[in-house]
């Protein structure tokens, strides 16, 4: 009888959770079309329908051919590139706060950002073309994780892992940090430091569709492992020794996370630049809206992520009579957003 | 012999701090261990969970040693209930119990009807059936005792850890975990072992108890061959006096007091 209350109960919280996140998904496709629509050249929301509906030849009704190279040439590779960088900052964030069992962590924690900063510095100062400056950015981005996990993982004896693996990536990250200063204070005041300076401040502008194919291999190479464990991260909540007590391998667990968050967040700086925040507050609306299961926040991350980031990059297009670079309003966004959880996390606590 | 512990020396880098120590648990037995603060307790409690070796002698597991088990076969042998704590997530009483079936799901599974159903049954049998859309973090200390109980039966070890189940508990929620503990061992069959600074919890529940001096020595045993006043008050350093009280079938039940100087 009572059982049957608490199945009820469990059952109710899953279909709740199956219609918000198709309510999620329904906001993403409509701010999709919204951003194709706006910018200089406003397009109405239905003519974008069609336009999109005649790219699989589903449309019969004429379509205006200058609003159509509008939508499928220049926006159409951007947003699908906020689409999934969104998502790969979110879910990134999401696994990493899971993992080290902490909701203040961004995927930069481990030094990835400013790795990967570093190595797309050090390629625009040597004149690199824009694969060079990927793949720069992306090998060192992973190198600045490696060296901080290698190292967290010898220093640290069993107890306070976690504590050491944070640590080592805050002096990864500051070391990365002061050499992307030294690479600007040697670079050419009036090209290529603001060349670099622009790239760090994290833009989506001139991404192309080659540039997303590129993007999709290490995107679903580190996600899909991401979210086929989530459900194991659960049993990290209490803590190393109670996640191994449970059955866990719990270091090959945090090895397999930080292999791929760090793959998509060295993807993401390749690509993108840095932009900061996302990977940090998305997961906090999705455990707001969902509960702190696992199982629902990653994916519900990967959603709410996307959907964040195609609107900040409209407000980006849109708001300013030229457009700002991405990662600054996701900044200005974002520090006030950690401001409200950091105050109601404290207020719960009284 | 579920447990086996064959003059078992515990301590870290080649150094004895606890041992050496033989005692073997089965099915139903309830051993407790008891000891002043910092003589190594938790030091053989992390030998038997497996998280140390011992550093001479055997720690068996149905007759084979740790090593000889993958983290997830011991888990199905062996389950954990730890000293309260709180998680940094608002997960509920009823994730937290769901968790337990970790070990019994392959690398990518997750948990299906038949898992769920199992968590019902336990936080049912537990008594917390309407806690289950609780937060944790919010439920009371006696709650989160019973919710960590739950999980580990969802564990479906034979052997139960306990560390201080009893610890930060109220009068009456130290009663109602010790009779859990007494049903898992002889409703459930289980075997269980578990630490506690109160001789009194080991006189009720306890078939034997392991007693730690500060002298690294164990004396273990039947409990009322263990816990007497002299072996307290070598182990306290403080005097006691045994003394007993009838319940209510007229059977004699032990309890412990000490003396103020």
């Amino acid at each position: 009888m009572k059982s049957n209350h608490t199945h009820e109960l469990i059952s109710k919280k899953r279909a709740a959770d199956a219609l918000k996140i198709l309510i999620l998904l329904v906001v993403l496709v409509v701010l999709f079309i919204m951003a194709l629509g706006s910018g200089r050249t406003s397009v109405n929301f239905f003519d974008v329908v069609q336009i999109l509906l005649s790219q699989f030849g589903l449309n019969t009704q004429p379509i205006d051919e200058s609003a159509a190279t509008v939508v499928n040439l220049v926006r159409l590779p951007r947003i699908v590139a906020a689409v999934l960088v969104g998502s790969a900052l979110a879910l990134a964030g999401a696994a990493y706060q899971g993992l080290f069992r902490n909701p203040m962590v961004s995927p930069d924690i481990l030094g990835a950002s400013a790795g990967a900063g570093f190595g797309a510095a050090l390629a625009l100062l040597l004149d690199g073309n824009v694969r060079v400056v990927q793949l720069a950015s992306f090998v060192t981005g992973f190198i600045a994780v490696m060296i901080t996990y290698v190292s967290a993982r010898k220093i640290s004896k069993g107890i306070g892992k976690i504590l050491i693996f944070v640590l080592c990536g805050l002096i990864v990250g500051t070391l990365f940090q002061a050499m992307i200063s030294a690479i600007k204070f040697t670079a050419d005041p009036d090209s290529k430091l603001p060349e670099i300076t622009y790239w760090l401040m994290g833009s989506i502008a001139k991404v192309t569709w080659n540039d997303i194919l590129v993007f999709l291999v290490p995107f679903l190479i580190g996600s899909i492992p991401l979210l086929l464990l989530r459900w194991r991260l659960n049993s990290l909540a209490f803590g190393d020794v109670e996640a191994e007590a449970l059955g866990v391998n719990v270091d090959r667990l945090r090895m397999i996370n930080i292999l791929c968050a760090t793959l998509l967040t060295s993807a993401v700086v390749a690509i993108a630049g840095i932009i900061g925040w996302v990977g940090l507050i998305i997961p906090h609306i999705a455990r707001f809206l969902f509960g702190p299961d696992n199982r629902i926040v990653l994916p519900a991350s990967i959603v709410i992520g996307a959907a964040f980031l195609v609107l900040v990059d409209m407000c980006c297009r849109t708001f300013f009579a030229s457009e700002i670079p991405l990662g600054i309003l996701t900044s200005v966004v974002g520090a006030p957003f950690f401001f409200i959880i950091l105050i109601k996390t404290q207020s719960e606590k009284l | 012999m579920i447990l086996d512990l064959q003059n078992a020396e515990c301590g870290y880098k080649g150094q004895t701090v606890i041992g050496p120590v033989s005692f073997k648990m089965d099915e139903g037995d309830i051993v407790c261990l008891l000891g002043p603060n910092g003589v190594g307790k938790t030091t053989l409690f992390k030998t038997i969970l497996g998280f140390l070796s011992p550093v001479k002698g055997d720690v068996l597991l149905n007759g084979k040693s740790r090593s000889s088990y993958s983290r997830k076969q011991f888990a199905r042998l062996v389950s954990f209930v730890p000293q309260l704590a709180q998680t940094p997530f608002d997960y509920t009483v009823f994730d937290v119990v769901l968790t337990g079936c970790m070990s019994h799901l392959g690398l990518l599974q997750t948990p299906g009807s038949e898992d769920y159903e199992r968590a019902y049954q336990m936080i049912e049998e537990l008594g917390i059936g309407h806690l289950a859309e609780k937060k944790f973090n919010e439920a009371s200390g006696g709650e989160r005792q019973m919710t960590l109980i739950a999980r580990a039966l969802m564990q479906d070890a034979d052997l139960i850890i306990m560390d201080e189940p009893t610890a930060a508990l109220d009068f009456g929620n130290q009663v109602q975990v010790l009779n859990c503990i007494k049903r898992m061992a002889q409703d459930n069959s289980k075997c269980i072992f578990m630490t506690t600074h109160n001789p009194d919890h080991a006189f009720l529940v306890c078939n034997r108890t392991l007693l730690a001096l500060p002298n690294k020595e164990i004396i273990a045993g039947e409990v009322s061959y263990v816990l007497t006043e002299q072996n307290l008050e070598k182990a306290y350093q403080t005097p006691v006096k045994i003394t007993e009280a009838f319940d209510n079938n007229g059977d004699a039940i032990k309890t412990c007091v000490p003396l103020l100087q």
